[in-house]
């Protein structure tokens, strides 16, 4: 490893390098493989990385490629570790370290740095950094390596990979000794010591003792000027009183020559502010300063807020009066705009503390107008209206507090900044209201009891809350997995389709738990979400990068206690939709019901293997199935008991179940009951026909056949309801009205085949003496016949269509019979009379042709009613021809 | 709309033992051995044998907790479940510059650092975290270099 270059050349990308390395890179790239062309692109992308002004991701990634190209150099792993340290990851800058110092064990610059990211990273990775320290101190390698040891044991213990739980204790070290630059090989170490010494506590003996050591190496030339003027600087930003020992250090001998340096210069201003008498004096002379461009005005916020910005002398009002001093300009910058929200959050907190919850809600207050979107200020401000029990600013503070969690993730385009807060804001108000019913306990971890169970159920407020954060928090944990698989929740094994059908899952969750959230920033947050999911979806459906999925194994444990947190939620879920059946208390139900919507829509078909591979549950056993048949029960029992006004609530519930389990027709058929329930007529009718069609994809046969005939009934249902209670049971008085609304009816819900067969019969049934309504009927059917919703109604409808032809037929017999008998009657009538006075040979002739007509229109009228089958018809034409043929013998005999 | 109205007073092991859920470990034991000693002499002093009950149940419970609480991982485990006991807390508004000690000094370091190099002084930065040029931290490669430099002469 080379050392450092501590000469700056300016931090402008320069284009030329950047080009030509992109052309180097891309050269390289194209040329075959070999040992000395890996390792000129590893160099390449090493280049391209460590640019001045490169994008610190996009320089992370150029690192990791050049690491897979050449895995042995040290300075790749340790760059890799700065930039994920200058990114705010300074865990995982602490893992890269320590792969470079593997490489290079002796590298003091990797040490030191490695000791830089432990001071940034948890308490006790901070414990490990002394020992880090002390061994660079010494230069001594071994007790640097026991130190390095130590700290594998902490990253062990901190990945899980240790079957011992107890954390590992840091060794004490004595670090009185840890003055100046020691053995250590890189020139920057005691001012790094000064720091980590000055951070710790105010300046003490040894600081001190430190200046002292560092001014007996400046030497005669420019070296080391700057770093010890700057270094006094760094005594001041705590404690103006240290003014008189920095001035004092400012006229060594050693600095004599040096009092015109640009350093020293800042550091006396500096302390002239530190000499002011009054709050008001260094105000005054701060902003001259600035003025002049004297001091950066970051330091001046900083002078500010520690001398006077948290003085008991200064009331709220009294601090703001004094930041207000300020000229217009220098009270813009973004540096005071951050000193005034500190300024007041200082007194809020005092007010607060105070129990002064009025004073410090105002001061929050100005907090927010200086910074909207400063999530602790409204976090504080929704504690101050939990403490008032304002009910009303209560809801919106809380509301807002979790909407701007969101809103900046959705800002920053990376659904993870934020998300450790979030987590913990989802899991805090489920917990809350878990604790409300479900106390902790002290020993053990018993399950709920019964009571205690149905008690929080009867509490909607707590309980939704309960089910809506932990959801939440369940999609948020899914978004801490940087592995693909881990965040979509599949194994490594998934079949083919498991990649989309969880992604589709996981947008299923965020729809149950955003839906009705009308927040800004959501849909963007939507957009990332989908975004993620599929992309996550790509990479696992192929079966080669899935195996190549970095970040499996070392979060394998984390998503395993994951699933198995949800498994436990699910089956607490399950246990109080058992719990409620039967309940008398409507609360109690309808919050069982809506767990179980929430049930539905938890990942099963991931779960459940888990389930089964832990025992929980039988190898053939299907979790969804099981649970969709309790909710079912239990909806119908709340659809029967629960009151009319809940309607609207419980079908919202029913559609979250449909979204979730949207094979289970069950849910379906419940949702046409109550919406015939709910008299929302057009909405049965539709959700019934579109639901049909759905059996004929179900593997049981007999059971998609009985939800066919329900659904069928169903699309029924939903006319024959909205048919006036009158005209329900039609007859010859109301039988126009009856059909008028049949007819109405058909045309708006075509498909209700029941209805259609049911007036059809009615029509036919009356039409014996009524032709119209005989075609009436048969036009009824005819027009419906492609519309029918089974083969049992349309064989139905045929039969009915042949009962009503013949009847026409009959009626048109009936009818000719009757013409026939009339006028064979009118004939014999006419016979009679012609006979009746005096007879002449031609009256006599033309009686009998009469008569003969007459006999031959009954024969036909008789042929007819037999053809018919109209046997009342047919003796009555005999009759009356036998009774014409007696008469046309009597005339005959004369 | 959030109806549900949370509770900033929770009963919880912390406040079983008369602590915040901050409290270090020392903290925890001093407490527990406090509250224990509290109840021994009690308990000397009771002779009802329901309440002798009622302080056995109490000190088995006061045991229990503060074990608990004493164990890092148990208590880490006790904290993520009861993440509200740490979340219902005020929060300080400022910025992590304003409030860390050490923090600031580096950003105070860096910033002045920035300020004095723009004027001509020559100040080395803290850490290779404040540096923009690793010119010599290149390491020659012949394959590269040549390209570069063709690259370089067109």
């Amino acid at each position: 490893m080379t050392s450092p270059s501590e000469s700056e050349m300016g931090v402008d990308d320069r284009p030329g390098d950047r080009e030509g390395l992109e052309f180097a890179r891309k050269h390289l790239e194209a040329m075959p493989s070999s040992t000395a062309q890996r390792l000129a692109l590893s160099e390449a992308y090493f280049r391209l990385a460590v640019l001045p002004g490169a994008e610190i991701e996009a320089a992370i990634n150029l690192l990791r490629q050049a690491a897979a190209y050449d895995p042995y150099h040290p300075k790749l792993f340790f760059h890799l570790g700065r930039l994920l340290h200058q990114n705010g990851e300074p865990l995982a800058a602490v893992f890269e370290y320590r792969r470079a110092l593997r490489l290079a064990p002796r590298s003091h610059r990797i040490s030191v740095h490695l000791a830089l990211a432990l001071l940034d990273a948890g308490p006790e990775e901070r414990e490990v950094t002394p020992r880090v320290l002390s061994a660079i101190f010494a230069g001594d390698d071994g007790l640097l390596m026991s130190a390095i040891t130590e700290l594998d044991k902490l990253i062990a213990w901190r990945s899980g990979a240790t079957s011992d739980h107890t954390r590992p204790n840091a060794k004490r070290s004595s670090e009185d000794a840890l003055i100046g630059q020691g053995n250590c090989r890189w020139r920057g170490f005691w001012k790094l010591l000064l720091v980590t010494e000055l951070g710790r506590s105010k300046p003490s003996r040894k600081s001190l003792q430190m200046m002292e050591a560092a001014v007996q190496t400046l030497g005669e030339g420019q070296n080391g000027v700057g770093e010890y003027a700057l270094a006094g600087l760094l005594f001041l930003l705590d404690s103006r009183t240290q003014s008189t020992q920095v001035e004092a250090w400012l006229l060594k001998p050693a600095m004599a020559a040096h009092q015109d340096r640009p350093a020293v210069r800042l550091v006396r201003s500096v302390c002239e502010l530190g000499a002011a008498g009054t709050p008001e004096d260094f105000v005054r002379h701060a902003g001259k300063k600035l003025e002049k461009g004297e001091l950066p005005p970051e330091l001046v916020c900083c002078l500010h807020y520690s001398w006077h910005g948290q003085s008991a002398e200064l009331d709220p009002v009294g601090a703001a009066r004094l930041l207000d001093q300020y000229s217009r300009e220098i009270v813009s910058l973004p540096c005071f705009r951050e000193l005034r929200v500190a300024i007041l959050d200082y007194h809020a907190r005092s007010a607060w503390g105070e129990g002064r919850l009025d004073r410090a809600e105002i001061l929050w207050q100005e907090a927010c107008a200086a910074d909207p979107l400063r999530i602790p200020v409204i976090h504080n401000l929704a504690l101050v209206a939990t403490r008032t029990r304002d009910v009303e600013k209560y809801q919106r503070s809380w509301e807002r507090s979790a909407e701007l969690r969101y809103l900046i993730a959705s800002a920053a385009g990376d659904l993870r900044v934020e998300l450790e807060d979030r987590i913990r804001f989802h899991r805090s108000f489920a917990q809350q209201s878990r604790l409300r019913y479900v106390p902790n306990r002290a020993v053990g971890r018993e399950d709920p009891a019964d009571k205690e169970l149905l008690a929080w159920l009867e509490d909607r407020e707590a309980f939704d809350s309960w089910l809506l954060e932990s959801a939440t928090a369940f999609l948020n944990l899914r978004l801490r997995f940087q592995s693909p698989l881990h965040l979509l929740g599949i194994p490594l094994d998934c079949s083919d389709d498991s990649p989309q059908a969880a992604a589709e899952a996981l947008l299923r969750q965020f729809q149950l738990c955003f839906r009705g959230r009308r927040w800004t920033g959501v849909l963007t947050f939507q957009s990332l979400m989908e975004e993620l999911a599929a992309k996550a979806a790509e990479f696992a459906s192929d079966p080669i990068r899935r195996k190549r999925d970095l970040s499996f194994e070392s979060e394998n444990s984390e998503a395993e206690k994951l699933t198995k947190e949800m498994i436990g939620h699910g089956f607490l879920l399950y246990r109080m939709i058992q719990l409620a059946r039967g309940a008398a208390s409507g609360n109690v139900r309808l919050s069982a019901f809506r767990a179980g919507a929430y049930l539905v829509n938890m990942p099963w078909r991931f779960l459940e293997p888990a389930c089964k591979k832990m025992g929980m549950v039988p190898a053939d056993a299907n979790l969804l199935e099981v649970f969709v048949s309790h909710i079912v029960a239990l909806a119908l029992e709340e659809s029967r008991k629960g009151a009319a006004a809940q309607a609207d609530l419980r079908l919202e519930i029913l559609e979250d179940c449909i979204r979730g389990a949207p094979e289970a027709l069950d849910f379906r058929l419940v949702q046409c009951h109550m919406l015939l329930s709910a008299k929302r007529f057009r909405q049965a009718y539709l959700i019934a026909l579109e639901a049909l069609p759905l059996t004929a994809k179900m593997a049981d046969q007999k059971e998609a056949a009985h939800l066919q005939e329900q659904f069928i009934k169903a699309v029924d249902n939903a006319v024959v309801e909205q048919i006036p209670e009158q005209l329900r049971s039609p007859t010859r008085d109301n039988l126009p009205a009856f059909i008028a609304e049949v007819r109405r009816l058909l045309a708006e819900y075509p498909r209700a085949g029941g209805l259609r067969l049911m007036a059809a019969d009615v029509l036919i049934r009356t039409g014996r003496d009524a032709p119209a309504r005989l075609a009436a009927a048969k036009e009824m059917l005819e027009e419906g016949l492609d519309l029918l919703l089974s083969d049992e109604q349309i064989r139905e409808a045929r039969q009915l269509l042949e009962k009503a032809g013949s009847q026409t037929q009959t009626l048109d017999a009936v009818s000719r019979i009757r013409e026939l008998l009339e006028s064979a009657a009118a004939s014999a009538r006419l016979a009679v009379q012609l006979t009746s006075g005096e007879r002449t040979p031609a009256k006599t002739r033309e009686a009998g042709e009469k008569l003969e007509s007459a006999i031959h229109e009954a024969a036909q009228a008789e042929e007819l009613a037999v053809e018919a089958g109209l046997s009342a018809a047919a003796e009555t034409a005999r009759s009356l021809g036998s009774d014409l043929r007696k008469i046309l013998e009597g005339i005959e005999k004369g | 709309m959030r109806t549900f109205m949370i509770d900033l007073k929770t009963q919880s092991h912390y406040s079983e033992l008369g602590i915040g859920p901050d409290a270090d470990a020392k903290e925890i034991r001093d407490s527990q051995s406090r509250i224990i000693g509290e109840l021994r002499r009690k308990l000397s002093r009771v002779s009802n044998p329901d309440e002798k009950r009622a302080i056995d149940e109490r000190l088995k419970t006061v045991n229990s907790i503060g074990d608990k609480l004493s164990n890092p991982k148990e208590r880490q485990s006790y904290d993520a479940e009861n993440s509200h006991l740490t979340f219902f807390v005020i929060r300080k508004a400022s910025a992590p510059i304003l409030e860390d000690r050490e923090l600031r000094l580096r950003w105070i370091h860096k910033g002045v650092r920035d300020f004095l190099v723009e004027r001509g002084e020559t100040v080395a930065p803290l850490a290779d975290l404040e540096r923009s040029d690793f010119s010599a931290d290149y390491t020659p490669n012949q394959m590269l270099d040549d390209i570069l430099e063709s690259k370089r002469r067109g």
